[in-house]
């Protein structure tokens, strides 16, 4: 673990209780400024509960969280994300009935105040960003298309233009190539490597190949503790994170 | 390039509509059915209203006609206070407060001596009671039915106020007798073309007006939150606030249908705010397309229209709700974008 004071992101001892069930207790976690950092565990094991009580969904009940050098703990959703971070849910969430040029639309990064907005309309500089992004993500053909019409694949790169979009500092990705064909999860790769240069990722993810492709370093979370932290190659060699994963047939195969 | 042509095409048929709303009195020479045709528009009005909140928005409000009710009893005290001497008590007193024993107006009803507090009120009053509602319901993450049963409770309990407090309000009877409603040397009289001609001018404006920001980028967020409230809010936006506001355009828009609707009908009654009423709002939205503010208002109209025709017909005196019924089965099983589906373009 890095000196905690120059982490973008820094979790302190931090407790989530849901009736009870600890799903996060006494976790400690930074990532700091340009890295992604792949977040890894068995099934239950908190990782997306960890992206939650980030991004606000979830309240913790003990520690804190810094971002940047602010306290975000518990903060509501639209203030941690006027800060600078984004969020990739887990299932796709995309605008389904509008289509993908208004989708990205929504999220272009300009005024958020409802009063600028009602007196704010299309004009060719959005369409100029806009296309841009679609580029970006490969979904250039498609901007007239309506996003429930989109592929499994091209819904989780709509939701990814989405949140990169609002140029957030750091990015949670809850599992972003799940559902993907291996075609469309290299892209992907590509994609976040793309992403990589220029902002700070935190990925969940079950896929070893994937992760291997994109991390440097990686945390193995286990029932709601950080249990390893290090190089990829060590974690998959690691005796305490293999014992996690039952069986002891190593991460690879989970 | 193709959204800029839909997007002139759209303003060009609303003005082509609305034109053609304004020849209707050189066809219809009957006064009844001129000021039939006058209320029918106010329901159209206040499909609109409902259609902003739930079609754009999501916010299925079961109490939109609360919004229509108030804005309908603004006009009617101010209508009310203008009435001559000989319908009321001493010192211009409402004559049904005479007969509930009021001897002195009461202080709630002495700005309504002034017809533009009484315009100004009829679109206040609702929508600080949207600021309200909206506080408490969006502050609090309420979705879904919740919405619609806490909309309803809202607009249940001011129609009981209304009806309690008999002495203010008229209770069970309502405000009747009113007024023309008159500016200067213009009077509107409710039977002929001059009211009916006022209330075409209001709906063409408020027609454009939702238009507008249905196409504005506000507008779209409306429909983001519609589609995945959470993802807008992770997007930074305010999601209380947004909803907060279209339940506020909404009030708005149904205040002035309200005032209208009193200004035709002469009189305000508490059954312009009660349960069957708002309940009527939403079949209109969902025959029509409540994702389209044309659609939903065009729903209205001939729902409502239907409904007068077939009422006053002798064949269908004892049948013509059953009618209706159908109508709104069907359209459910098989238009679930109601009319407005049939032309919209699939965007595949």
């Amino acid at each position: 673990m890095q000196n905690k004071e120059n982490n973008l992101i820094q979790l302190n001892s931090v407790e989530v209780n849901f009736d009870g069930f600890k799903a996060v207790n006494e976790f400690n976690f930074g990532v700091s400024a340009g890295e992604l950092r792949c977040l890894i565990g068995p099934n239950g094991a908190g990782k997306t509960t960890v992206l939650d009580i980030i991004c606000g969904k979830t309240k913790s009940s003990k520690g804190n969280i810094i971002f940047n050098g602010e306290d975000i703990t518990n903060k509501e959703e639209f203030i941690i994300s006027r800060k600078g971070v984004g969020r990739k849910f887990q299932i796709p969430s995309v605008f389904k009935e509008l289509t993908v040029k208004e989708n990205l639309y929504v999220a272009l990064n300009s005024s958020l105040s409802f009063f600028n907005n009602i007196i704010k309309f299309f004009n060719p500089l959005d369409q100029k960003k806009i296309d841009e992004i679609a580029e970006f993500v490969g979904l250039k053909d498609d901007l007239d298309k309506q996003a429930q019409f989109l592929s499994h694949g091209q819904t989780q790169w709509l939701e990814i233009a989405l949140v990169v979009l609002k140029d957030p500092s750091l990015i949670l990705m809850d599992e972003p190539t799940a559902g993907m064909t291996n075609y469309e999860t290299s892209q992907t790769v590509e994609l976040f490597n793309k992403l990589k240069e220029s902002h700070t990722l935190i990925v969940v993810e079950h896929d070893m190949g994937f992760v291997k492709e994109i991390s440097d370093i990686v945390s193995v979370m286990h029932e709601g503790k950080l249990l390893a932290e290090g190089k990829t190659k060590e974690i998959e060699n690691n005796e305490k994170v293999k014992e996690a994963y039952l069986g002891n047939k190593g991460i690879t195969n989970a | 390039m193709m959204k800029t042509n839909i997007f002139k095409n759209i303003f060009f048929l609303y003005g082509i509509f609305c034109f053609l709303l304004f020849l209707l009195p050189l066809l219809v020479d009957d006064p009844f059915y001129l000021n039939k045709s006058s209320t029918y528009i106010c329901f159209g009005l206040l499909a609109v209203s409902l259609s902003l909140s739930w079609g754009y928005t999501g916010i299925l409000n079961l109490g939109n006609a609360v919004f229509f009710g108030l804005g309908s009893y603004c006009m009617a005290m101010s209508l009310k206070l203008k009435t001559d001497a000989v319908h009321t008590g001493s010192g211009g007193l409402p004559d049904f407060m005479v007969w509930n024993n009021v001897t002195e107006l009461p202080w709630f009803w002495e700005p309504f001596y002034s017809l533009s507090f009484g315009i100004f009120a009829g679109i206040a009053v609702p929508v600080i009671l949207a600021v309200i509602l909206g506080y408490f319901i969006f502050g609090g993450r309420a979705s879904g039915v919740y919405v619609a049963i806490i909309t309803l409770a809202a607009m249940i309990v001011v129609y009981l106020l209304i009806m309690d407090q008999q002495a203010y309000t008229g209770g069970f009877n309502g405000i009747t007798d009113l007024s023309t409603l008159k500016f200067g040397k213009l009077e509107f009289d409710a039977y002929g073309a001059s009211a009916y001609n006022l209330i075409v001018s209001v709906m063409t404006l408020v027609l454009f007006l939702t238009l507008i920001i249905t196409k504005s980028r506000a507008g779209l967020i409306f429909q983001a939150i519609r589609d995945d409230e959470n993802r807008v809010r992770f997007l930074g936006y305010n999601v209380g606030v947004y909803k907060t506001a279209s339940l506020c355009i909404s009030a708005g828009i149904g205040g002035v249908a309200g005032m209208l609707y009193t200004i035709v009908m002469e009189f305000a009654s508490p059954t312009f705010l009660s349960v069957p009423l708002s309940l009527s709002v939403v079949i209109w939205c969902a025959v029509g397309g409540r994702q389209s503010i044309f659609g939903s208002f065009i729903g209205a109209l001939i729902i409502t229209s239907g409904q007068g025709l077939l009422s006053e017909s002798e064949t269908f005196l004892h049948t013509w709700t059953l009618i209706m019924g159908l109508i709104f089965i069907l359209s459910v099983l098989f238009l679930p974008k109601g009319l407005a589906g049939i032309f919209s373009r699939k965007k595949k």
